[in-house]
């Protein structure tokens, strides 16, 4: 059986991850952080989405490409501008 | 090989009127600003060369930690990576100064990987998991598990960084994708859609689910490591 209440978790849940990357306009946005404000359920959901983000962030650091790479790319570059291709 | 110029960042209003007047100062002699965007038309290759060198290899470090991502392994990300730069001089001439140069390398990157080394590459493709992710979807619509939810937080505050990058590894390739470019590049929806040729509401639809597995697949290690979340 569906409350009122699910029916206002599926909407806002619906637009979470918008909310969190910031693709959301403001009224939509309001509309999702009251109901984040008034519902626990939903606001422990959002803070779980916002560490995992977060966590994606740090775990995946850059990596510095290798110097030969950087020298493949230079070399293969002038090759084709002196062949033509 | 389709190269499409990419639209520009989406701008704000200031910016547009600061391009606007770009435009317009342009048209005028000995203006500093015109030394910001080159004259395709004057340009010579040897400039273009130079102007490939300071602003696209700035990106170097990035691209190849995106093809490791992509590829999962050294010699692959290596590969792609050349091939992307080959590429992307190969047809700079056609790049727009101005507009979104690290989306448009992106945007070959991935061109590169899936037209080519995805067809030659010897690993099996992983399903999408759908089975997982319905089961996610709805127990996050439904909230049964409420009361959890914290203690997930705190298990995935400490979870080390290799766990989360082999969970994300096993992620179906267009999931990773998504949300590699999402979160940890930073990209828009926008230019997600336009790197990976695919309309915004399948962007969403591959960070909703493929976050979604993530979340199920870091719950599930945490709670082998008898860490916060119960089953």
């Amino acid at each position: 059986m569906t409350t009122r209440r699910d029916d206002e978790c599926v909407a806002a849940l619906k637009h979470l991850h918008e909310l969190l990357d910031d693709e959301l306009d403001q009224v939509s946005a309001d509309a999702v952080r009251a109901h984040l404000a008034a519902c626990e359920a939903c606001m422990d959901d959002a803070d779980a989405l916002v560490m995992l983000k977060a966590l994606m962030k740090r775990a995946c650091t850059s990596q510095p490409a290798p110097a030969t790479l950087v020298s493949r790319i230079s070399m293969s570059i002038t090759t084709w501008r002196t062949t033509g291709h | 090989m389709v190269l499409t110029t990419l639209e520009p960042d989406a701008r704000t209003g200031a910016s547009r009127a600061a391009s606007a007047l770009v435009s317009f100062v342009m048209t005028l002699p000995d203006s500093p600003e015109v030394d910001e965007l080159p004259d395709l038309e004057t340009e010579t290759d040897d400039e273009r060369a130079v102007r490939f060198e300071r602003d696209a290899m700035s990106y170097v470090d990035q691209l190849y930690s995106a093809a490791l991502r992509m590829t999962r392994n050294p010699a692959d990300a290596e590969d792609i990576v050349q091939d992307t730069y080959l590429k992307a001089f190969s047809s700079f001439h056609q790049f727009k100064p101005g507009t979104n140069l690290k989306a448009w390398l992106y945007r070959i990157l991935t061109n590169t990987f899936i037209t080519g080394y995805r067809k030659s590459q010897r690993q099996p493709q992983l399903a999408d998991g759908a089975d997982v992710e319905d089961w996610q979807l709805h127990r996050a619509e439904s909230h049964t598990s409420t009361g959890l939810r914290s203690a997930e937080v705190e298990a995935l505050d400490r979870m080390p960084d290799g766990v989360v990058t082999d969970a994300l590894a096993s992620l179906s390739e267009d999931f990773r994708m998504a949300v590699y470019l999402a979160d940890v590049e930073g990209f828009s929806y926008k230019e997600i859609a336009e790197i990976m040729g695919t309309p915004i509401g399948t962007v969403m639809s591959r960070l909703n689910r493929g976050r979604a597995q993530l979340r199920a697949k870091l719950a599930d290690h945490a709670a082998e490591m008898g860490i916060g979340v119960s089953k």
